[in-house]
């Protein structure tokens, strides 16, 4: 069956989504997330390096030797992101390095592999293109997310701009230190997940088991 | 017998008559705070001239008391009432605003664990918390302790447990100028501890703190853990009703007296805190409250007797551990019994597939 292109654009945003359904790429959403703006800068680049890897990848399907697939597909997606990273590092310095390794570390980033080997090695350019970028948007959706409520609720900002002024300078907004801390991601990205699949039930998984209630109680 | 019954038909009974008795063993500990509470915030008062009495708590006091000059035990309580009860109702409030959410989105009567968890977390906070935290801490218990597991019974740690924990790393840097309120250890609030670390043996001595005093609990210290008296009468309690494992209570006791040894054994002579006699690690700080009210809890506990042991001598092992070689966590009670409630169902795991490789091996 093949899906409309705006379809696998779309598809990750919310009902495909690789952070929340897919449980993948946690590890950067939980360090680069303490800002909006190094958010949104991850999540640029994360639609950019998946984007133009799953157009590469599949404009050369037919010639990967089946054997060492993965090798050329880690090839293509660590040029992409020594590029990206030597941009950032030209005419961003100052969030280059705070997102420090985690730009290095998309090569890793198990999203853009398993859209490469999982996408873009069966199907045509345009829709390979398409289906990283929306895969790509899903993630930066989700990192935004995160990041605007760890700044917002952490730092009493968004952006770098003071909306609430904090206690220590006079104010009336008590910063919640726990948003600084890595943990708080995972809370955030747990309570989103809850939202979502209280929306879309047919992402709940079934349970693996379940409690043997012995004492009744009054229902 | 290695596996006793779970917690539905544990020998102690039915769940509500367990909440009923986990509450009863908590009134003397209430009790204490009450008094206790009161008389460090007038001892507090004549230390503090730069406080001003303007807070809510404190006007309360005003109302309530007869004679601030000169109190006595009337005035004791009623400025310990004036502190505790507004604490509570509010944790109270927000529980249960959170539990009646819960129950009418999943359809079922209103579960009345809160009221357990609501007075536990209260008997864990500093005097003067701030009402903005203890909404905060609360809500995260409720709903990140427990709603989100299933609900009363269902969640692997003790939902007090993790509002404290949530409240202490939210706002390690929260500063009230109040009675109730030590610079030194913020919402540790293990303020006497605190304060041997700094001097030792004299500090105590200075601060007027000796075994008695630690013993019924006139120190200063977050409300419910200050008094051993009151948390022996509620242990007697619990451990008479069957509700609380006693090898689980035993282990950690035993493992404190262990490991303190050990430390001292091993300590550095320069070091005061790593001869920290016994006694001090039991009366000052929150090891007797944790051991008693939050590492035995029913639910979240191992519940095979081996794990019991191994989860007892564990929290022991850590709090002295941390209690002795780091100055900046001088109670360490809370994030061990946090980190212990983990590893609470990996204990049980562990414990019962060894069980299985032992009875396969005799009848081979």
């Amino acid at each position: 069956m093949q899906d409309s292109n705006w379809r696998i654009l779309t598809r990750p945003l919310i009902d495909d989504n690789p952070l929340t359904l897919q449980i993948l790429g946690i590890c950067s959403a939980l360090a680069v997330t303490t800002s909006l703006d190094t958010a949104l800068l991850m999540g640029l680049v994360v639609v950019c390096v998946l984007g133009l890897g799953s157009a590469l990848v599949s404009l050369m399907r037919h010639q990967i030797p089946h054997s060492v697939r993965i090798i050329v597909q880690i090839t293509v997606i660590a040029t992409l992101v020594i590029v990206v990273d030597q941009l950032l590092q030209a005419y961003a310095f100052e969030l280059s390095k705070r997102l420090s390794v985690f730009v290095g570390l998309i090569i890793t980033n198990c999203i853009v592999l398993g859209r490469a080997e999982g996408f873009a090695m069966h199907n045509g350019v345009v829709a390979s293109a398409l289906d990283g970028i929306g895969n790509g948007l899903g993630y930066a959706f989700i990192l935004i997310l995160v990041g605007a409520l760890r700044e917002f609720l952490g730092k009493g900002s968004l952006l770098n701009m003071q909306i609430l002024i904090p206690t220590s300078q006079g104010g009336g907004f008590e910063p919640l230190q726990l948003m600084l801390l890595p943990p708080s991601a995972f809370f955030i990205i747990g309570g989103i997940i809850w939202l979502i699949r209280r929306k879309r039930p047919q992402q709940v998984e079934e349970p693996e088991f379940s409690l043997r209630v012995k004492d009744r109680r009054a229902r | 017998m290695l596996f006793k019954a779970d917690y539905g038909n544990a020998p102690g009974g039915g769940r509500r008559r367990i909440l009923r008795i986990q509450l009863l063993a908590l009134l003397p500990v209430m009790l204490a705070a009450l008094v206790n509470s009161g008389y460090q915030y007038f001892q507090g008062m004549a230390l503090l001239p730069e406080f001003d009495g303007s807070d809510l708590r404190s006007r309360l006091v005003g109302i309530l008391s007869v004679n601030p000059e000169a109190p006595g035990l009337y005035d004791y309580l009623a400025a310990g009432l004036a502190h505790v009860l507004p604490m509570l109702l509010l944790a109270l409030l927000v529980g249960g605003f959170w539990e009646r959410i819960i129950a009418d989105r999943r359809g079922h009567p209103m579960e009345p664990g809160f009221v357990l968890v609501a007075l536990l977390f209260v008997l864990l906070l500093p005097g003067a918390a701030a009402f903005s935290h203890i909404i905060f801490g609360m809500s995260c218990a409720v709903i990140l302790g427990k709603a989100i597991f299933g609900g009363d019974g269902k969640s692997f740690i003790n939902p007090a447990l993790l509002g404290i924990v949530m409240v202490q790393v939210s706002y390690p840097a929260a500063s009230v100028l109040h009675p109730l309120w030590s610079g030194m250890a913020g919402y540790a609030g293990s303020d006497a501890i605190a304060l041997y670390h700094r001097g030792g043996e004299q500090a105590m001595a200075q601060a007027g703190i000796d075994t008695w005093s630690a013993f019924i609990g006139a120190i200063p210290g977050t409300l419910g853990t200050t008094s051993l008296l009151a948390i022996a009468l509620g242990a007697a309690l619990l451990l008479l009703t069957r509700v609380i494992s006693w090898r689980l209570l035993a282990a950690q006791f035993i493992g404190l007296l262990l490991f303190v040894w050990l430390a001292a054994a091993f300590s550095d002579p320069s070091a005061d805190v790593h001869s920290m006699p016994l006694h001090w690690h039991l009366l000052l700080g929150s090891f007797a409250f944790g051991a008693v009210f939050i590492a035995c809890d029913p639910v979240a506990s191992a519940s095979t007797n081996p794990g019991r042991w191994i989860q007892g001598f564990l929290i022991a092992g850590l709090v002295v551990l941390i209690r002795v070689t780091n100055s900046t966590h001088p109670d360490a009670v809370i994030p061990v019994l946090l980190l212990v409630s983990l590893l609470a169902p990996l204990i049980d795991h562990a414990v019962i597939a060894w069980n299985i490789r032992q009875r396969a091996r005799r009848h081979v």
